[in-house]
């Protein structure tokens, strides 16, 4: 106890000293002798100096200022470094991808057949049968065709057995026909820039028929004696004459991508080589050479193409293109573009007659040279069952030239 | 469901056995005569074995091409119906090749081309009334039923999904039983059902020719299992209507067709 106070005691003396010391402290605040300083010629250089350097400093302000506005270019910089950075790995990567496709493009197997596809992005409808507006190749042109084959004079023979009974006579014939289009009509109408306007020619013509003796025959039948007399036949002989057939006629349509309908009138016109005039009484006369038909008729034509000119296409035609214009009045046929130069078409009649035709063409420049092959299936005659392949046979030939 | 893209190629290869029915009238009938029911059928085997081959050749334009043959086989008859007359049948061959170009787009398709009908028969060899049979035989072209023939097939709705079909000498089809029809078919998972429908041709409503174009009037309901690259399946199919030979009672046996089909794709 005794102890704790005197520690106490000596820890207030202490304190009281240094409180007593501080009192006891006087500043004594001594006058500072300080020099006066004189205006000098140095001084105001100084002054001047002054105003120099507040010059400099206004304009390290503004040029602090000026850079302040400018971008930062240690911090910007790095943004558009990054940027082009970006840019050019971006080009980098797609030069990498058209190039990956490129390397694809030229591995892949010409044989598409073998690969499997991949799913491409359906397109709507709507986006599907936009289609149909395209435009097509709008091209102007001519055609020029020629062909031959056997002209069949059709009749019944009743000496035959069974229900066959049609026999025929046959003449040569050959057929010639020139078509021009003009497509692209928008220096006459402006809003006819696939419109398709043209003319088509055809000029046909059979040999005459000459006339053939059926014998008389002498039949049993059931037990019953027949007797069939001597015939000739053709028994009429304007029938028998030559004859030859000239269509005119014209057309208009439209020319689209996938699709091109002409819709015109052909005028038929028939005659034949009249060479003598028989008459009741036994007598003849000197006939008036050729003489027109009463065959004279007026049909629609008719041109249907679906799918693109320049690709695989069917097309329909009634009295159009290189048709006969006796035997093959509606025909029809898909073609298929081979090559660059080589194209085939294959197809047949439907009216008069029923055939199957090939047809290669060979193409030069804006030139096209087709030959036509085939055969007829069916006369669409009562009486012709059977005939020779060979008199079956047609050949045309024909040009194209488009520009 | 509805993501199908055009399949690079598809083949297939189809067979059926049916009858061919040879209507005749009864003359010796007395009632029937107006009304027709003095006629009737006998019938004969008939086999149909068609193939056919797809192939897209521009995927840009979504073009494809194909070619097809069917042969319809059928085989000889002949029976005594009544009094000594005899109703025969000669052993007949159809064959039809056909080529088509077309367009297949995913809402729709449309395919046209070409066929050719071809009818051969066996004919006794031709002959003068005065001069002797030699009995001799042979195939020859019937050109009187013989034609050249458009062939078309619309698809309308995507083909993964339920869609109708219009065709004429295409897809799975017996020149005699089924040449112009309506086909709808179901894709439900892995099975496949169809309903065919067969109908006259336009001139069998105008006129009746021996010579002219003809087909029956039948009903064909299919099933098949549609794998990854395969279709394999069967058919039942019902005689409607004898357009070819005509009108007459025909045995319900005699109306129905067996048919199997398999396709592959790639």
């Amino acid at each position: 106890m005794k102890k704790l106070l005197m520690l106490f005691v000596i820890l207030s003396i202490s304190l009281f000293a240094e409180d007593t010391k501080k009192e006891d402290v006087k500043t004594v605040v001594t006058p500072i002798k300080t020099t006066e300083v004189k205006k000098d010629a140095s001084s105001d250089k100084k002054e001047a100096l002054t105003t120099d350097q507040k010059e400099k400093k206004e304009e390290k302000k503004e040029e602090v200022k000026k850079d302040a506005k400018k971008p930062n270019y240690s911090f910007f910089k790095k943004k558009t470094e990054k940027k082009t950075e970006k840019k050019t790995e971006k080009t980098v990567v797609t030069k990498r991808k058209t190039r990956k496709k490129e390397i694809k493009k030229s591995t892949i197997r010409h044989n598409s057949y073998f690969v499997t596809k991949k799913k491409k992005k359906e397109k709507s409808l709507s986006e599907q049968l936009s289609w149909l507006g395209k435009k097509g190749l709008r091209k102007d042109g001519f055609l020029v065709f020629g062909g031959m084959h056997q002209h069949l004079y059709t009749y019944t023979d009743r000496r035959y057995s069974g229900y066959d009974q049609g026999d025929y006579i046959k003449s040569q014939a050959f057929l010639l026909g020139l078509e021009y289009w003009q497509t692209d009509l928008s220096s006459v109408v402006p809003s006819f820039k696939d419109v398709k306007f043209g003319s088509t020619f055809a000029f046909y013509n059979r040999a005459e028929f000459k006339s053939r003796k059926l014998d008389a025959i002498d039949y049993t039948e059931w037990g019953t004696d027949y007797h069939i007399d001597e015939e000739t036949v053709p028994d009429d002989k304007d029938e028998a004459a030559g004859h030859s057939w000239i269509n005119i006629g014209f057309f208009a349509g439209i020319d689209k991508k996938w699709l091109a309908f002409d819709l015109g009138l052909t005028l038929s016109v028939s005659m034949y080589d009249e060479k003598t005039r028989e008459y009741k009484d036994g007598t003849t006369r000197e006939g008036r050479g050729y003489t027109y038909d009463d065959d004279k008729t007026i049909y629609p034509n008719l041109h249907i193409r679906l799918g693109r000119e320049e690709s695989a296409h069917f097309v329909f035609n009634v009295l159009r293109e290189d048709y006969d214009p006796i035997y093959g009045v509606i025909n029809m046929y898909v073609y298929f573009p081979m090559s660059s130069f080589f194209s085939l078409a294959v197809g047949g009649y439907t009216y008069q007659t029923d055939a199957i035709f090939i047809q290669p063409a060979l193409k030069f420049g804006n030139f096209k040279t087709a030959l036509k092959l085939g055969t007829v299936i069916n006369y669409q005659d009562n009486h012709l069952e059977k005939v020779g392949i060979a008199d079956t046979l047609f050949a045309n030939l024909s040009v194209k030239y488009e520009w | 469901m509805i993501t199908a893209s055009l399949s690079a190629g598809e083949l297939e290869i189809y067979s059926e056995y049916g009858s061919y029915n040879i209507s005749y009238e009864d003359e010796n009938q007395i009632t029937g005569h107006k009304t027709g029911t003095n006629r009737y059928s006998i019938p004969t085997d008939m086999i149909t074995l068609g193939a056919w081959y797809k192939s897209s050749f521009d995927e840009d334009y979504n073009e494809v091409w194909g070619i097809g043959i069917v042969n319809n086989k059928i085989f000889e008859t002949f029976q005594e119906v009544y009094g000594g007359k005899t109703v025969e049948q000669n052993k007949k061959d159809i064959l039809v090749p056909y080529i088509f170009i077309g367009k297949d787009c995913h809402y729709w398709a449309l395919e046209v081309g070409v066929s050719w009908y071809f009818t051969t028969e066996v004919r006794p060899e031709r002959r003068y009334l005065d001069e002797v049979d030699t009995g001799k035989e042979s195939w020859g072209l019937t050109r009187s039923e013989s034609h050249t023939i458009p062939n078309f097939e619309i698809r309308i709705l995507p083909k993964d999904w339920f869609h109708i079909k219009l065709f004429m000498s295409r897809g799975e089809f017996s020149p005699i039983d089924s040449l112009l029809g309506i086909n709808f078919t179901l894709p439900r998972k892995k099975l496949v059902y169809a309903l065919e429908v067969s109908l006259l041709l336009p001139k069998q409503y105008l006129y009746d020719d021996l010579e002219q174009l003809k087909s029956n009037q039948r009903i064909k309901f299919s099933l098949a299992y549609n794998g990854k690259s395969f279709k394999a399946g069967g058919s039942l199919g019902i005689l409607i209507k004898n357009g070819v030979t005509g009108k007459g009672s025909i045995g319900f046996l005699n109306t129905l067709s067996l048919g199997t089909n398999i396709s592959l794709k790639w």
